[in-house]
């Protein structure tokens, strides 16, 4: 057999590989609940947001007083 | 990780499946299951583990949300995700387990052509993701090297091997095209 033939050959019966159609819908079903995520990773990121959104008010707010210092009466 | 990036992900975790993200993930699921369930079948040799490591690697698609620069992106960090995910299942269960007939049917693949199909899941791991990669899907050695994280004269000499061994097996049966 040559290369060439074994190629072909190879190519011939992993090309006629199929999918089956329930794997492809638990697939899609599975890959939906992901996407939604759980309660806790909602719990995580809503702490993640509600600190930055902290971090920059405490820092918008300390931009305003060393504005008043240099430039107030 | 940056605030923008927390706000998107946010976004997507809260709100419920709207029609946006089901056709996101039908089409990611149309464009590469088959390919991806190919590669984890023949390296897993069991059709459970296949669909098991299929859908962890989808599961990973929608739960880390990377941003891809186009289609051959994607496809490209799939593919290594999920060779990473049979290579930890295989680490944990070293043993081969032989396709049953049914599942060998159940795939497309002809009675016929179960001998050859056999002896291309016999081969070692290594050589069947890149004999997968360049002869299945057309990735260059160099391409396949970004791929799986091998330079590109290791992935040409495994090609070269797992074609080696392949012909010997099939010589060995005595193997009629």
């Amino acid at each position: 057999m040559t290369n060439k033939e074994l190629v072909s050959e190879y190519k011939r019966v992993m090309n006629s590989f199929e999918i089956p159609s329930d794997v492809q819908a638990r697939l899609i079903s599975k890959s939906l609940g992901a996407f939604t995520g759980s309660d806790n990773e909602n719990k995580y990121f809503n702490a993640v947001i509600a600190v930055s959104g902290i971090a920059a008010v405490a820092a918008g707010i300390g931009a305003v007083k060393l504005f008043n210092r240099i430039f107030g009466d | 990780m940056d605030g923008f990036e927390v706000i998107t992900i946010e976004k997507r975790k809260t709100q419920s499946i709207g029609d946006t993200e089901q056709r996101y993930v039908e089409l990611a699921v149309e464009r590469h299951s088959k390919m991806l369930f190919r590669i984890c079948f023949s390296l897993l040799n069991n059709y459970d583990d296949a669909e098991d490591a299929l859908q962890d690697t989808f599961i990973r698609l929608m739960t880390k949300a990377p941003q891809f620069r186009d289609d051959e992106h994607e496809k490209a960090w799939l593919i290594r995700v999920a060779t990473n995910i049979c290579k930890n299942m295989l680490r944990f269960n070293r043993r081969r387990s032989s396709l049953s007939l049914d599942e060998i049917r159940e795939v497309g693949i002809s009675e016929s052509d179960t001998e050859i199909f056999d002896a291309i899941t016999a081969l070692p791991p290594k050589y069947k993701i890149v004999m997968d990669l360049h002869y299945i899907e057309g990735y260059t050695a160099s391409e396949i090297s970004q791929i799986i994280g091998v330079n590109a004269d290791a992935v040409r000499k495994r090609l070269q091997n797992g074609r080696n061994k392949l012909k010997a097996e099939l010589e060995n049966l005595n193997y009629d095209e």
